[in-house]
């Protein structure tokens, strides 16, 4: 009898150790600018950032219990939802616009396409509340988690008592996004001095810096503005981003400029999943078919790439792809959320 | 042994803050035409039949002065008034009464730089249904109810009003002016707001725009004290 209990001992603990991870949290290299993200408000700790990574892949957060934000936000997709042009919801329902990719998250000051969101704390209420995704509301989620004695537990670690609210389970769930940092790609590495390009991935690396760097600033990839790249309005969405938000047409078809780190794993591209390849993403640049009034004026300046330079390119971005990230066993599925009742 | 005794609590006594500050309150008194507000009452008044079926609104940065000197101010970032849950909420503070003051000041909604502080606690917390999902920010002022002059469904209005951004910052600053008391009684009297706005053509505001702002600004006039 003992035997069993000790064997029951081992296995769980052997269990808890593949999920229990102590820090450091959240590295980054010394090229990186400081994290945006404040920090002291919230601060890092193993325990809260266990408990949001299984909200992370609860489907508890939906209506249905269906959805989780992984559906979504997959980390074989480097947190995006390969496949689907649009964010698809409970009940098969099709949402508005492309999931994004989620990593180096501290370093973003607005969210979503459109930047209607000011805080990575709130950022879930979005999708939480949005009827074509997980249709719920905040005040619920609370009801049914307060309810499992699994998340007591993990509130009680994290809090030291176990008491569920929204700000609590707000904070772990940013506190697991905070971890997503990708900064160990063969660009990385190059920028360390342990790896080099090769000669293809040199000359693109110089037609990056030349074209899209404005936007696309190294070392994160994204300046993580908004900006009109000159796509023509979808007729059935109808979306003018930031200008839908805002109704002044200063904002018209202004979108969050996207990290161009993990292209590999997180197509379809553009706010709308419109482009599956990034041949057709350059080829969008190429074209300069524009009529819009308030285009940023970088894409103006932009020169048509020959074919050459396109691959040459393509190279480059493909030394962003950070396949540590994609593979990490401490961001992927928790085990433990199998071991939840019901 | 005794004296070690006496040496605590004198000790006690003196550090005990609730002896130096008395609790001091602040008393909201949410009214309609000068008599307290009854939920889901119908009030008839010329051409009109009016009731209200929720009013919730945070009340942040209260500030008590003497003339132009700042005595007190209060540090939580907001504290909700819903009348659905009490019909004259009290907020307490930690104040020393024998200061003298005759002003106090608050805000009406919560200020743009609380507003980008990411997920907050207590009275702030997002399950309070205080917070738009959709567009970050707080609704600072909700007022929901019956109007036979509303032209929406069922002559329902609906105004939430919100939004910390230029030029849609819906946050209003009240001052008014004090007699000395142990408690300060604010009115706010719903009817001076809605009276102000065409029910028949807006009976609905979800969102930061120009409309919600006017609305803000009737809502700071409603402000009083006997």
């Amino acid at each position: 009898m003992k035997g069993i209990y000790i064997q029951f001992f081992i296995s769980l603990s052997i269990l808890l150790g593949f999920n229990l991870y102590d820090s450091p949290y959240f590295k980054y290299p010394d090229y990186f600018p400081k994290p945006f993200y404040q920090f002291e408000n919230n601060i890092l700790d193993s325990n809260k950032i266990k408990l949001g990574r299984m909200l992370f892949y609860d489907p508890i957060l939906s209506s249905d219990n269906t959805i989780s934000c992984a559906s979504c936000h997959s980390p074989y997709n480097a947190f995006s939802h390969s496949d689907h042009q649009l964010s698809h919801g409970i009940n098969d329902q099709i949402g508005k616009r492309n999931a994004p990719a989620l990593f180096n998250l501290a370093w973003q000051k607005k969210f979503m396409w459109d930047g209607s969101i000011n805080h990575l704390d709130v950022q879930p209420l979005a999708p939480i509340s949005h009827s074509k995704e997980m249709n719920e509301n905040i005040q619920n989620i609370i009801l049914k988690i307060s309810k499992s004695n699994f998340y007591k537990k993990l509130y009680n670690k994290s809090f030291g008592d176990s008491l569920i609210t929204g700000e609590r389970t707000l904070k772990a769930l940013a506190q697991f996004q905070l971890t997503l940092v990708s900064c160990n790609s063969k660009f990385d590495y190059v920028k360390q001095g342990i790896n080099s390009f090769t000669k293809k991935e040199k000359l693109g690396y110089q037609i990056f810096l030349k074209n899209c760097n404005i936007c696309h600033q190294e070392p994160l990839f994204s300046t993580y503005q908004f900006a009109n790249n000159g796509l023509t309005v979808d007729s059935a969405l109808k979306d003018y981003g930031k200008g839908s938000l805002t109704m002044q047409s200063k904002d018209s078809l202004l979108f969050k400029i996207p990290s161009l780190r993990n292209l590999s794993y997180s197509s379809p591209y553009m706010h709308d999943g419109r482009f599956k390849t990034l041949h057709q993403v350059i080829n969008h640049y190429n074209n300069k078919k524009y009529n819009h009034k308030n285009l940023s004026p970088e894409i103006l300046e932009l020169k048509p790439l020959n074919n050459n330079e396109v691959v040459n390119l393509i190279s480059f971005l493909k030394t962003l792809d950070d396949s540590s990230f994609i593979y990490n066993k401490i961001t992927r599925f928790p085990i433990l959320l199998l071991s939840k009742e019901n | 042994m005794k004296k070690k005794i006496f040496k605590k609590w004198f000790f006690l006594f003196i550090f005990s803050p609730k002896i130096l500050f008395s609790q001091f309150q602040i008393c909201f008194h949410n009214q309609f035409l000068n008599s307290e507000l009854i939920l889901d009452k119908k009030y008839a008044i010329s051409n009109d039949s009016i009731s209200i079926s929720s009013l919730n609104y945070y009340v942040s940065k209260i500030s008590i002065f003497n003339d132009s000197n700042l005595i007190y101010e209060d540090r939580k970032l907001g504290h909700l008034i819903s009348h659905e849950i009490n019909q004259s909420p009290c907020i307490k503070l930690e104040c020393d009464q024998k200061i003298k003051f005759n002003r106090i000041s608050f805000n009406l909604g919560i200020d743009s730089v609380t507003h980008i502080k990411g997920v907050l606690g207590g009275d702030l917390d997002p399950t309070k249904g205080m917070y738009w999902t959709w567009n970050s920010g707080y609704i600072n002022f909700k007022i929901e109810g019956y109007s036979s002059r509303s032209s929406g469904k069922n002559h329902l209005f609906q105004f939430h009003i919100g939004g910390y951004q230029f030029p849609f910052n819906s946050c209003q600053k009240i001052d008014l002016t004090l007699k000395r008391n142990s408690t300060i009684d604010i009115y706010f009297d719903v009817f001076n707001v809605l009276n102000g706005i065409n029910l028949q053509e807006n009976h609905q505001i979800m969102r930061p725009c120009k409309s919600a702002v006017e609305i803000a600004n009737l809502s700071k006039n409603a402000f009083y004290i006997e």
